[in-house]
């Protein structure tokens, strides 16, 4: 029998803080989830879920402890959290300087995400139609042998609660939606592509507006005509040259080799056996030239649509926008309250938890790069020799987010500013700081995205969640392409 | 809820097949940096997945705290609600009958006593020598409890309680070298914790001066955890009845696929490879032979999957909720009879690789994978480790890699990634390619 929350969040704040905790925060999470999947024609994946429960945070001395349980009962809430002030108690062992947290004021709080087509109001049968007519036009195109498409999306209702007198109600609607064309000969595929041209889709805080904005049946044409054109493609050509790349793939690369590497958390160590650490360490903020002046991040958390946007992190920080990365120069990091405060500076309000199983981490927001001026096109003109890339197809960077290799799902040779022959499997590798030195060109805000990444893994036990990546088409200058022994 | 209760509600639910996989998990794990513990957790959760199959339509629901009886018919009827909005599949096959599987065993006291305080105590003495020596650690101690029930409406009721405890250590060096170590097992008080965290300061104070190499081949010396590593994208890429199918695979039984000194077998029911009796169907799980001397044999099947090739279930359905198809959690690969401590005899140069890291597909037809060497990467010259290397990225087709294993210790160490375990040799291979 489920409890009132607020009263099963004061009874959990009141043991711990009678078991000796100074600081306690509850977070209780509902969740709804649905996704479709369609392949060639049939649903092949229709899953539901769903998911409630809780977690109690403590500071004990300076140590934290975390418990949670999907169990929402006040004799649950009491047994949480007096294992939240056990495992407190566990990690005082080693313990070197107490974690301390500035205070925060009193908050009484709610935000809910805009929603134009709340995704769970739609009846499912003509959410699935919407898959299967896209799947029949796709199938009627000549040479396409396999076609997949998906719907998801998520509804997270999330209570914030702490011994701070902070108390926050939030509604997070998300929704994501893509489509993926095969073709080939025979039983024997070809080549395929992606619209959007990520790895999974395109996701937004959002309901099902997004496919409104992103027009899946519009695209359907040229994503064929574009697979079709790589299975007659030559490889792509190796050497150094000039790159144009769009902002799927810009999004991935921020995501990579910035947004990862200005957690601040992982600047001091704390992932050091998994995510790993970073280039960017403390003596080197407000001097490491990290790109060129076109360089401009922000980390901001509300984002319109941006997957990460909200209005309160899980530690019950107000999200707000701070500047990462100024005229290429490093100037700030993605903070939790307690990093926060070892630099001086308010939280940036990124620290976030998958659902209310986990404990909240540094987590990438919305990082975005700021737009430029000029388009696309005009980034090509501007290219004598080289190539211009689409898409994402596959990314690798090494444990202090300086050594990459990524690969583009589809390339187009460039010479004298013009794209010319499609090519197939393009790919590059490089230094973090080299490549975004070479940066000499970004778009404008009508090329402007932003765009959803619905999988990023840290934390150990693993925490998969959604980061975005505000990016517009960029050109790169003297990147080596194609690196094979 | 007792078994009864959830064979009870499966019996009677409407639809034509039934299947309630249900998964509780406690997991206590102590997670620290900079030799000081930084994250440290208990959860509990439960989560229930049902599956029904109603005139041929199949569809799934998952939920988290699923507790009493009401909870569970409403998640039943929830995924037979959904069948009248899926198409038909007429090759889904009739629903397995219950079968006897085999007893191992999975549940140590040891471990399940574990607390927190326990692991405190535990990494202070494990880690506070390090702090006099000037090193500092990261990794975790983590303690886990895992129950699977598996209950259909065809009368399988099956239950299975395990324990798993493992630790995890990266030692580092002020000069930004590292070493890295894994032991995982049931019994807790089983793992050398000890040995581990030694063989993590050995790698990183050898490492302290590292050379440069330019890119190239290089014969490679292949820790467990990267001969793992490799082992589970291979998998991904071809052992599954799913892939074989859809013509995916580079796998075609009587082909041959590997060097002939490599066999790979999934053995779930030797219990040094930390496997499940059953499936998440509920299907006995099978010992099946994969490669034998480098020729594919086996791949392996849930219960679709085997329908619709003409077999029978090998016993490797994943949960129902994951759409990847059957895969081999536990498998075990043997290439040669080198004994550990002869491994590097007559080795003029090579590259100790000690861990892969951020492995991505880079061209699956060719089985072609790209990462980085991290936390112990060393050279090792005229059959001894001399100092370390700057890690590299590589890029190699892991047939080509495991075709090309020049030794392999008949010694065999228990590694993991993601669910997966893999019990595997260190191997000596020959031409691996690094690109930067």
């Amino acid at each position: 029998m489920a409890e009132p929350l607020e009263e099963l969040a004061k009874e959990a704040i009141r043991i711990a803080e009678k078991k000796g905790a100074q600081y306690v925060d509850v977070r209780v999470a509902r969740m709804q989830e649905e996704r479709i999947g369609v392949e060639t024609g049939e649903v092949r994946d229709l899953t539901t879920s769903g998911s409630a429960g809780f977690a109690v945070r403590v500071l004990k001395n300076g140590a934290w402890g975390f418990a949670s349980s999907p169990v929402l009962t006040l004799a649950e809430a009491r047994r949480i959290a007096e294992k939240a002030v056990e495992v407190a108690e566990g990690s005082a062992f080693l313990q070197e300087k107490p974690v301390v947290l500035d205070p925060l004021p009193p908050v009484e709080a709610e935000y809910e995400t805009p929603v134009e087509k709340d995704p769970f109001a739609v009846p499912l049968e003509e959410r699935i139609q919407y898959l299967l007519d896209l799947s029949s036009q796709a199938l009627a195109f000549s040479g396409v042998m396999e076609f997949s498409a998906f719907l998801h999306a998520t509804q997270e209702e999330r209570f914030f609660f702490s011994n701070e007198e902070r108390k926050i109600w939030q509604r997070v609607t998300k929704t994501g939606a893509g489509m993926t064309v095969t073709v080939g000969e025979g039983r024997r595929p070809r080549a395929s592509r992606s619209y959007p041209p990520t790895a999974s889709g395109q996701y937004e805080t959002a309901g099902l507006e997004l496919l409104d904005t992103w027009d899946l049946p519009g695209h359907l044409e040229q994503t064929v005509e574009e697979a079709k054109a790589l299975a007659g493609a030559a490889p792509a050509p190796k050497g150094v040259m000039d790159l144009v790349i769009d902002g799927a793939l810009v999004s991935l690369i921020i995501h990579e080799s910035i947004g990862h590497a200005l957690e601040m958390d992982r600047v001091l160590g704390a992932e050091a056996s998994f995510s790993g650490t970073s280039y960017a360490t403390l003596d080197q903020l407000n001097k490491l030239q990290i790109g060129s002046p076109l360089l401009n991040i922000v980390a901001d958390g509300r984002t319109p649509r941006g997957l990460a946007t909200v209005a309160y992190d899980d530690e019950g920080v107000e999200t707000r926008t701070a500047d990462l990365i100024r005229e290429g120069i490093l100037v700030g990091y993605l903070t939790s309250r307690e990093y926060a405060r070892l630099l001086g500076r308010p939280s940036t309000g990124s620290a976030f938890a998958k659902g209310w199983l986990h404990l909240p981490l540094i987590r990438i927001t919305n990082v975005n790069l700021q737009p430029q001026k000029g388009t696309l096109q005009d980034l090509i003109a501007g290219v004598d020799h080289g190539l211009y890339l689409s898409g994402v197809k596959s990314w690798s960077i090494d444990d202090r987010r300086l050594e990459f290799q990524f690969a583009a799902q589809m390339g187009w040779v460039i010479r004298g500013g013009k794209l010319r022959e499609v090519v197939r499997a393009p790919s590059f590798v490089g230094n973090t700081l080299d490549f975004w030195r070479s940066l000499d060109g970004v778009a404008g805000p009508e090329e402007w995205r932003i765009w959803g990444t619905p999988n990023c893994g840290k934390g150990e036990p693993g925490q998969t969640i959604g980061t975005a990546q505000g990016a517009a088409p960029a050109r790169f200058r003297r990147v080596q392409v194609g690196k094979e022994t | 809820m007792d078994l009864e209760t959830f064979e009870k509600i499966a019996r009677e639910a409407e639809a034509d097949q039934v299947l309630i996989v249900v998964e509780e998990e406690e997991r206590n794990l102590t997670r620290f940096a900079n030799s000081v513990i930084h994250q440290n957790i208990d959860q509990k959760d439960q989560t229930v997945v049902v599956r029904a199959v109603k005139d041929q339509r199949v569809a799934v629901t998952v939920e988290h705290g699923v507790l009493d009886a009401d909870h569970l018919k409403a998640v039943v009827n929830r995924a037979i609600g959904l069948c009248p909005h899926l198409p038909q599949d007429p090759d889904w096959p009739p629903a397995p009958k219950p079968q006897k599987h085999p007893a191992i065993p999975g549940f140590v006291e040891a471990t399940y006593q574990f607390g927190p305080i326990e692991k405190g105590k535990t990494l202070e003495d494990l880690l506070g020598p390090l702090k006099k020596a000037g090193l500092t650690a990261a990794g975790y101690l983590e303690t886990r409890i895992h129950r699977l029930t598996v209950v259909t409406k065809t009368g399988i009721a099956k239950s299975f309680r395990s324990t798993t405890a493992a630790y995890k250590v990266i030692v580092q060096t002020p000069e930004g070298s590292s070493g890295y170590q894994f032991v995982v097992g049931r019994d807790i008080s089983a793992l050398d914790l000890q040995a581990a965290t030694d063989d993590a300061v050995f790698k990183a104070e050898t490492g302290r001066t590292k050379t440069e190499l330019p890119p190239g081949r290089y014969t490679v010396i292949l820790e467990p955890a990267a001969v793992g590593h490799l082992l589970l994208f291979l998998a991904f890429m071809g052992f599954g009845g799913r892939s074989v199918a859809m013509g995916w695979s580079f796998f075609r039984p009587g082909k041959k696929i590997l060097g002939e000194n490599v066999t790979i077998v999934d053995d779930p029911l030797d219990p040094r490879n930390l496997g499940m009796p059953f499936d998440y169907e509920g299907v006995p799980k099978r010992r099946v032979v994969i490669v034998e001397h480098g020729v594919a044999k086996e791949a392996v099947y849930d219960t679709y999957w085997a329908h619709k090739a003409g077999k029978t279930s090998t016993g490797h359905a994943l949960r129902p909720d994951n759409t990847y198809g059957p895969y081999p959690k536990n498998m075990v690969m043997t290439a040669g009879d080198t004994d550990r401590k002869a491994l590097l005899e007559g080795l003029d140069q090579a590259i100790w690789i000690n861990r892969l890291w951020y492995v991505n597909f880079f061209n699956p037809i060719r089985t072609q994978v790209t990462g980085m060497t991290r936390d112990g990467t060393l050279l090792v010259r005229d059959g001894k480790i001399v100092g370390g290397v700057q890690d590299m990225r590589f890029l190699v087709s892991i047939l080509e890699t495991f075709s090309s294993i020049e030794r392999a210790t008949r010694q065999l160490f228990l590694t993991q990634k993601y669910s997966a375990y893999q019990r595997v040799p260190y191997l000596v291979v020959r031409d691996f390619s690094f690109i930067a």
